[in-house]
This record gives C-alpha cells, structure tokens and sequence, in this order.
C-alpha cells in the first residue's frame, strides 16, 4: 500500500522521470547514484508517452549509396589469375550436427560438379574467433566463411562483393530487411544464411495457476506478473546476463524502453535512457528479485532456457530456435508466445539476429565459390540446412516453404518488425566484445551502471589503431 | 680432440635443437614480434606499433586485479597441492590392502582431458541443478543453493578448489616416486638413535626427498600458471574479471573483449618472462649452498624447528597429522592399522573419483534430469540409448583411430630425439651444453596457445595444414622438454661403472646407449612414454588449428568432442558419454604401466 501511494506521488515527477531518469533515480536515495530501491524502480515504469518523443530513432539500415567503383576493380582483378576449383569452408558449429551437414553437401556439391572440391572445416564457437582471427593474420583465408559479422573485413578490402556471385534468382530471393543489413558502404558483402526473431515466452500452467489472464504488454505489467508469480515459488522472470548472449537480451530492454545502440551516426550505448534501462533489469534483480539468483552471471540456453522448458519459470525472452531445442529436451512446458513488453510507449519491434555466409578475395576463387553458393541456396539444400540446424530462412522461397512448418510459422510473421544490431559498424564486435564481457557486472549490488555503459561506449567509440 | 667433440655433440643433440627452434622458437619470435605490431579487431596488421601494445596493457583497468588473482591463484594452487601430495604420498606409500586400487583412482584425473574434467566440475558446481549443491543441502552444510562458479563472490575460490584438486594426483605421482627412493636402512638407524616419527620425517624424509620436491614444484608451477581449461571452462563465459588470470585474460583481450592480438601477444610475452623470473628465483632458492644459506631454506628451517619442539613430545605420525600419544601408538595403532588405512583409502579413492562417477551417472541422464532440480544422484531412467546414439552423433572411430595414430607417432618420435641428446647431455660436458639445457626448460614455460599464430604460418608455408606429419612433428617438439629433462636425470643417475665395462669390450656410444643404458632407465622410458601419450591425446589447441579436416576424415578426439559444444546448447549426456569413451584408453594404458611410472618419475634432478 505504502509503496502503491508513493509511486503516485512521484508520477507528478514523470517528466523529471523520462528527461533525466537515472539521475532522478537516484536523487531520492544515496548521493553515489547506485543505489535502487522500490520508489525509483517502480518510478522507471510508470514514464507513459512522454517517453516516446525522446525516443532515439537510429536508422540502422545502412546507407545505400552504390560503390560501383569498388565493384568493377575486384571484378576485373579475379579474371586477370587463373581459376582454382578447390575452395574451403570454414563455418560454425551451430549444432552436434552441423559438421555432419556440410561434409555432406559439400559431397553432394563435388558429385555434381566434377572436378570442384571443398574442404570443410567446423569450428565450435567458443574457438570460432581465435581460429578466424589467426587465420587473418597468416593471411589463410577461407574461401567461403559462415560467422555472424562481416564489416571488419569489408572495411579492411579482404571481402569480394557477393552479390554477382550469385545467380539473380537467389539475390532477388531474399527478404529485403535481411539483404540490406548486409551492405558495408553501399557494396553487398555477406549473403544471409539464417535468421532468428525473438519473442515473450511465458508458461500458461503457471499464468493459469497465480491468476494472471494474459500476456504482459508492458514493463509494469511484466513487474506485476513477475512478482505474483514469484511469490508461487517459480522464477518470475528469468534474466540472463552472463557472456553467453547477453547482446540479444540487452537489445529487447534497451529497444523497448526506446533506447538504441546508436543514435545516428554517434555511438550512444550509454545515453540516459540506456543507463534507465539497465537500472531497471538491476531492479528486476536486486529490489523487486523476481529474477533467477546471479542474472549478471547466468548464460542463456542452460540457465534461463533449461529452467524454462522444466517449468520453473513464468517468463523469458524466448527466441525462434527454442522450440526446437524443447522438442531436443523432450520438454512438455505448456507455454505461449507475445510480443516483447514495452514501455516509454514504444513502438512493437522483434530482435532479428542474422549471420552470413561472406567470400573473401583469392585470387581465381569466384567462380569456384559462386557454383558453391547457388549450389547452397537451392531451395531443398538450404530448407535442409533450417530444419536441421533450427533457424528462420532469410530467403522468400524457404519461407515459403517453411511456412506450414508450425516451429517456424509464428516467428515466420514477426520478420517485417525485427530490428538488427548494428553490425555493418566495422566497431560493432568489439562494441559487442565489452557488453559480453562486462555487462553482467552491472547487476553487481553497489556497482555503478552507468559506468559499465561507459566502459562499452568507449570500446565501441575507440579503435584499437587508437 | 675438442672440435672432433664439438661436431659429435652436434650429431646427437642437433634433431633436438632443429625441432625446438621451428616448433617453438620461432613462434615465439612471431609472439614478440606481434605484441610490437598494431593489429587491429579484424586480426589484419597496420604495422609497426613499437611498445603501443604494451602501454595500453599497463593502463588497463582490470590490470592489478588480474595480477592478484593470478598471484593468489598460483600460490594457493600450487601450495596446497603440494602440501596434500605430501601428506597422501606418505600415505600411499604405506602398505594396505587397497592401496594398489587408490593409486588407480588417483590416475584417473591425471589421464582424463583437462577440459573434460573442467566441463564436469562446471556441471556439478551449478547453481540450481548442481549436484555439489544438492548434496551440501542434503548434509545441512548450506539452506539454499549457491550460484558456486556464477556468484562472483564465490567463483574465484570455486576455480581454485577445482585448480587444486586436478593438480593433486601427478604432484603426489611426483613425491611418491621420490619416497621410494629413499632407502629403508635411513629409518632403521633414525630409529636406532632415538628419533620419533616427526624426527624422522623432518630429519630423514625431507632432506632425501628434496630433488623430487624440486621437480615437483618446479613442474606444478609451469602447470598451473600456463593452466587455461580449468579457468576458461568453468567460469570463462562469466562477466568482468572477477576469476581471470593473466593466461585467460590474454585470452579475452585478444580474441573476445577488446579483440587486439597485439595486446595479447604483449601480455603473453609478459607472462613468458613472468614464469622465468619465479622458476629462477625458486631455483635460486632451494640451491643456494644447502638450506640454511637461502632465504627459503631458512624459512623453511625455522618453520620446522619451531614445529618439532612445539610437537616435539607428542610427536607427529608423519604429515598425515594424527596426533598420537605414545601409549596410542604402541598399543592401539597396530590394531586399528588394518581397518583405518584402507578406510582411509577409500574415502580417498572416492573423493578423486567422485566426478568422474558424475560424469558415468549424468551419460544415462535425459536432457531433462541433466538440469532437474533439485540434481539427482542416481538416474531415474536410464538412458542406455546415449551411449548408442553417441556413435552417430560423431564419427567416433574415426576420431579414436586418428588420436591414435597422431599419439603413437609423437611419442615415438619424441623418444627417437629426446632419448639420443639426453643420454648425450647427460655423460659428456660440451660447448654449448649449458645453452641447450636453458632452450630446453624455456621451452616448457611457453604455452601453445600463445603459440599458436606463429606455428599456424609455419605449418602453411610446409604445406603441412591438415597432414598428419605436421601434426606429429608439431606434438613431439611440445612434448621434447618433458622427456628431455626426465631421461637426462635418468641417464644421469647411472653408475658410470656399468659402462665403463662395456666401453673396454669396445662398444661405441651408440651401441652403449642402446644395449646397456636403455634396460637400466626402463622405468624413466615408461614414464616419458606415457606423459607423451596422454598429452597429445588430450591437445586441442594445436589440433583444432592445424588438423581440422573433416571432410577428408581428419579431425581429432578432443578437437571432435569439442563439436558438442553447440551454439545454444551443450549436449552434456553425449559429452560425458565421448569424454569416458576417450578416457578409458590412457587409463587403461596407465593401470598396464603403473608400476615403472611410479619408479621413473623422479630419477632425475635439477641442477
């Protein structure tokens, strides 16, 4: 009751709220500005469609000013050398299985074209970084690579424009979102391979049990669930800030409370409004502890998936590929999907992750590499890879033909809404890197999340040429 | 005369010398030149930094955080691990019935793959679903889970409770071998003039097993400093820097973080200079002039005086610490001997063993009851289908047959090498003796993960990436140190009259090396073979780079293991089930051979 009358009074402050929400966070406790407590979370959301108007719009779609310059010189340059008709692959280990798929197509693509061969190589993604990164620096490059960035390289000139390495029929083919978060300064250099979209998840058995009728739509009324739920003895909402994907879970606070990863051209990760963000999840965690213990270091697939697919928990932030991995679990949770909760009167948005498949430079390779890739992209091929692996297609034709899939179908549709990181920043991964590596300390009790925001900025603002 | 001597040595000790330098010199070289190199996230190079690299380490935020745990880690590990290797090779050392069984137990760690042990105990220190959680609860120890390698108030101490306890069974493997050495008569005439058991340990035991704690130390201290899996598995995806040491934070700062190889060659060539320091200034410290002149000595000296007359009348039964009246001693003991030795035992036995018997339940485990919580100790269903299934999931014989192949061949060549410029080293003094020695031991403080840039180059410009000669060639360079330095001691340790025999009967070296030497060191052989063995079969770095072919069926175990490791998930039932299918030969190998290693472990000596 106490608390309810307290969070009337402070609404009068509700523009005091949105224009300076951290620091008035703040201002009602301890002068350090760390310090939480039920006020100030319960403060952050209450902000309505005031917040909406400071709501940074960053077009994260990259500009599309065509470098045909660029394009015709790598052209020319790879018919002056003789062709070679070996190639290497070198991808992630998505799976147990996805060794297993591309040996095979890769025998599949030799019996079909006598004479090409190619030499797979799967890398487990923990080690995909360092073996790639030593492959640069011996300058070994495969000749098709599968990661989920491409920029870095694009900006240093070792990428071959992809788009001409393909046949018309599978360029025209993809969804136009995906193929447009695939251009490094006008030139297409990644060709999508596969997508995921992200949504709430929430266990219907639980809902029905504490009397909860539908879906949060937004952050106060995900505190109300959580909190009902919690005091039912499961997880009110599990939180995973560990290492392992914590990108994917800070993009859906930070982009429903109308933050951004950049605003413009200026990199912005530590804005008022994403340091608002961040002083909520610590509320979640640490005031309102409606979360799993240690969110800060709790990786997703087993600590919040896991918990979830066994029923302990009332909400996360599912993704597309989940259902799968419950299939793989033999999981029986009853569970629904929404849309991600907002607030600040936000506009509905999904994350869309996606990875590429990317050509660098060798000479004689093009031709090699084109027969390998319209190989790929064949519809029956690439639909193998999506079922086999569990993730969304980036092409029409696979949606297609996904689309009576019932794994696929609901996150099929979310595709037209899903917003990308901004990974055609040649600084996005080391900007990524950080966030990895220190967010989770924010949700350390006493620690200053503004100055872990900071820590990311400057990585994202500060090149290692200095 | 000397000249003639001069080229000879070079026959014996130049295929050491070849393959250290290209394995191993030169991809350090390539090190220190990368840490002087600005490179950017990409891993491309925009030349010359000159001490950039460094600089920007030295303002690094995280920097004295990382140097105290790795000061802590280092101390804390290798102290307590030495310290219980002690006491249990005492123990062990003692005839029980079982004692045969708790040495097997304790190999078990020791031959199982570091990164598979470090994955097990992550497993079992989670914090809602782990196993060590149920189990404290179960005994009233603590009321509510701990987030054990999570919570960063815990993770740090949980990393090395973990380090301490994979460090334990080859120190005590170490000291054991020491402890036999010594000659029973030493107790009979302790005994004779009147020393108790603390007397004797402190006056006969340790003096005589001082080159076997020598070794011992020295090794551990190379071991786990340069020890990534047990840090990088259990808490290596965890946020901030709360459990890195320098190893893993090189780690993190050239390839995750700050993504600036540069930065991280720097911090490894520190790391590199870092251990030479302390192995010197150990060296220094138990060599100079006997124990008294040292600092460490004297320490060491005041530290025991104190004890003995502190214990002096109760007197101490050995460094197991049971304290024991005299009465107790002569009159009960005796009688209690035979019950608690191999009660003891056990409980030795099954705490080395216990998560490996984890690893043997969670295999018949579903997916679901691998993260039930609370854990279960026993499986509810039994999966038997998992150790079938296992077979499909990876191409498992291949894998196996390739780590045989690449394992038998290293060590082979490694001993064809080692075995020639040790017993050479080790019966002539030459020009240059003493600079192949010092390659020798810098050679095995150089982690291959640092490493691994340079060697990849070099590997390419042989044309060797995905050869099984390369890869071969590559293991036994890593793997020449350990096996130099064990038979050099051995060769060294032979009466020169038992060859002095055969040199009047004419025998050239060669034939003396072979007919006569190798039947003595047989003992040492083994257990050079068997440190082989085991450290190719269970390398991963080096595999992963340069043998990583699965379309021509040219992957190792570990590097096909690893494969499990998926994206968004981690096939704990399938990755217990292939890492026991990978143990189980070195075990094997080891039970077969246990007898010698324990004799040939400690031959040897530092000078």
């Amino acid at each position: 009751m106490k608390v309810r009358r307290r969070t009337q009074l402070f609404s009068l402050m509700s523009a005091c709220a949105v224009l300076a929400a951290s620091g008035c966070a703040a201002g009602g406790t301890t002068a350090s500005g760390t310090t939480l407590d039920q006020a100030s979370c319960d403060k952050i959301t209450s902000g309505t469609a005031a917040g909406a108007s400071t709501s940074l719009k960053g077009p994260s779609g990259s500009s599309q000013s065509p470098r045909i310059q660029q394009a015709s010189l790598e052209t020319g340059l790879s018919k002056a050398t003789a062709s070679s008709k070996t190639i290497s692959f070198v991808g992630g280990a998505y799976t147990g299985t996805t060794e297993a798929y591309w040996k095979d197509l890769a025998g599949k693509f030799e019996k079909a074209n006598p004479g090409y061969k190619v030499n797979v190589r799967i890398i487990d993604w923990n080690n995909i970084d360092q073996q790639v990164s030593t492959m640069i620096q011996t300058k070994q490059y495969p000749d098709v690579l599968n990661q989920n960035k491409f920029s870095g390289w694009a900006a240093n000139g070792l990428l071959q424009p992809v788009d001409s390495m393909v046949a018309p029929s599978v360029g025209s083919d993809f969804i136009p979102s995906f193929k447009e978060n695939s251009f490094y300064q006008g030139t297409q250099y990644g060709l999508p391979l596969i997508a995921s979209t992200r949504a709430l998840f929430y266990n219907k058995d639980i809902f029905a049990k504490v009397g909860i009728e539908k879906p949060p739509a937004t952050w106060a009324e995900l505190v109300a669930a959580a909190k009902k739920i919690k005091d039912a003895g499961y997880t009110g909402y599990g939180l995973p800030l560990g290492g392992e994907e914590n990108q994917g879970e800070w993009s859906l606070w930070m982009w429903s409370n109308g933050g951004e990863w950049k605003s413009g051209d200026q990199w912005g990760i530590n804005s008022e409004r994403n340091v608002q963000t961040l002083n909520f999840l610590n509320c979640l965690s640490n005031v309102y502890k409606v979360t799993q213990p240690n969110p800060g270091q709790t990786n997703r697939t087993d600590g919040v998936f896991r918990p979830f697919a066994n029923g302990q928990t009332g909400m996360i932030m599912g993704a597309s590929f989940a259902p799968s991995l419950f299939k793989q679990w033999k999981s029986n949770v009853n569970y629904g999907t929404a849309p991600i909760p907002l607030n600040n009167g936000t506009k509905p948005f999904t994350l869309g992750v996606q990875d590429y498949l990317v050509s660098f430079k060798k000479p004689g390779n093009t031709e090699a590499v084109s027969k390998f890739l319209n190989f790929f992209y064949q519809t029956d091929n690439y639909v193998r890879f999506l079922t086999s692996q569990g993730f969304l297609p980036t092409t029409q034709s696979a949606s297609a033909a996904l689309k009576s899939d019932p794994d696929f179908a609901p996150y099929l549709d979310l595709l037209p809404i899903a917003k990308f990181y901004p990974s055609t920043d040649p600084n996005f991964p080391k900007a990524q890197g950080t966030l990895e590596a220190q967010l989770g300390t924010a949700m350390t009790p006493g620690v200053d999340p503004k100055s872990v925001l900071d820590k990311i900025q400057s990585a994202a603002t500060q090149g290692n040429g200095g | 005369m000397m000249r003639h001597h001069a080229w000879r040595s070079l026959a014996w000790i130049s295929p050491s010398m070849l393959l250290i330098i290209a394995v191993i010199t030169l991809p350090a070289v390539q090190m220190v030149w990368t840490s002087l190199q600005l490179t950017d996230e990409t891993g491309v190079s925009h030349g010359f930094a000159g001490l950039d690299n460094y600089h920007r380490l030295f303002a690094e935020p995280a920097l004295a955080n990382v140097l105290s745990n790795t000061v802590v880690w280092l101390l804390l590990v290798v102290g307590v691990s030495i310290v219980v290797a002690l006491a249990l090779a005492q123990f062990l050392n003692k005839r029980f019935f079982g004692r045969r069984l708790v040495r097997w137990a304790l190999i078990v760690p020791w031959a199982a793959s570091l990164v598979m042990t470090s994955t097990v105990w992550r497993y079992m220190l989670e914090g809602g679903n782990g196993i060590i959680n149920r189990f404290l609860m179960d005994l009233g120890v603590i009321s509510a889970p701990i987030g054990w390698y999570q919570d960063p108030r815990y993770a740090f101490w949980s990393v090395i409770g973990v380090g301490i306890v994979v460090t334990i069974p080859f120190t005590t493997y170490v000291l054991l071998a020491g402890l036999q050495a010594i000659d029973p008569q030493m107790y009979e005439a302790g005994k004779m003039d009147g020393a108790g058991p603390w007397k004797a340990y402190r006056y006969i035991t340790l003096p005589l097993l001082r080159p076997a704690l020598v070794i011992a130390t020295i090794l551990v201290t190379i071991y786990v400093f340069n020890s990534f899996p047990v840090i990088w598995v259990i808490t290596g995806s965890n946020p901030g820097n709360f459990s890195d040491t320098t190893i893993t934070w090189a780690y993190k700062i050239a390839f995750q973080e700050q993504l600036n190889t540069g930065e991280g060659a720097a911090l490894s060539v520190l790391n590199v200079l870092i251990l030479i320091v302390v192995i010197m200034l150990y060296l220094r410290a138990v060599n100079g002039d006997r124990e008294r002149q040292s600092w460490l000595g004297r320490t060491w000296a005041v530290l025991t005086d104190r004890l003995s007359e502190r214990w002096g009348r109760k007197s101490v039964a050995g460094p197991v610490s049971v304290v024991a009246s005299d009465r107790v001693r002569r009159r009960v003991w005796p009688r209690l001997r035979p019950v608690v030795l191999p009660l003891a035992g056990l409980l030795v036995a099954a705490f080395f063993l216990a998560p490996y018997a984890v690893m043997f339940l969670s295999s018949f485990k579903d997916g679901t009851e691998l993260y039930a919580v609370p854990a279960t100790y026993l499986p509810q269903n039994w999966e038997w289908s998992n150790w079938v299934d296992v077979w499909e999931v990876l191409p498992l014989t291949m894998l196996l047959r390739n780590s045989l192949i690449i394992a038998v061949a290293s060590t082979a060549l490694v001993l064809l090498i080692a075995v020639p410029a040790a017993y050479y080293t080790a019966r002539n003094r030459f020009t240059g003796r003493t600079t192949f020695m010092n390659l020798v031991l810098i050679t095995q403080v150089l982690a291959p993960v640092a490493l691994v840039v340079g060697l990849f180059q070099e590997v390419v410009y042989v044309d060797g990436v995905n050869q099984y000669w390369a890869i071969v060639v590559v293991n036994a360079a890593f793997n020449l140190a350990f096996v130099t330095w064990i038979m050099n001691g051995q060769f060294a340790g032979v009466d020169r009259a038992i060859e002095e025999a055969a040199m009047l009967e004419g025998l050239g070296p060669v034939r003396r090396m072979l007919r006569i030497m190798l039947p003595v060191v047989r003992p040492g052989l083994v257990t050079a073979l068997v440190f082989t063995f085991i450290q190719v079969w269970n390398e991963f770095v080096i595999s992963l780079t340069v043998f990583n072919d699965p379309t021509n069926d040219r992957v190792t175990l570990p590097v096909g293991i690893q494969q499990l490791v998926g994206l968004n998930q981690t096939n704990y039932q399938y990755l217990f089930v292939a890492s026991l299918i990978a143990t189980v030969p070195v075990v094997m190998l080891f039970i077969a051979i246990e007898r010698h290693l324990v004799g040939g472990l400690t031959a040897g000596s530092v000078k």
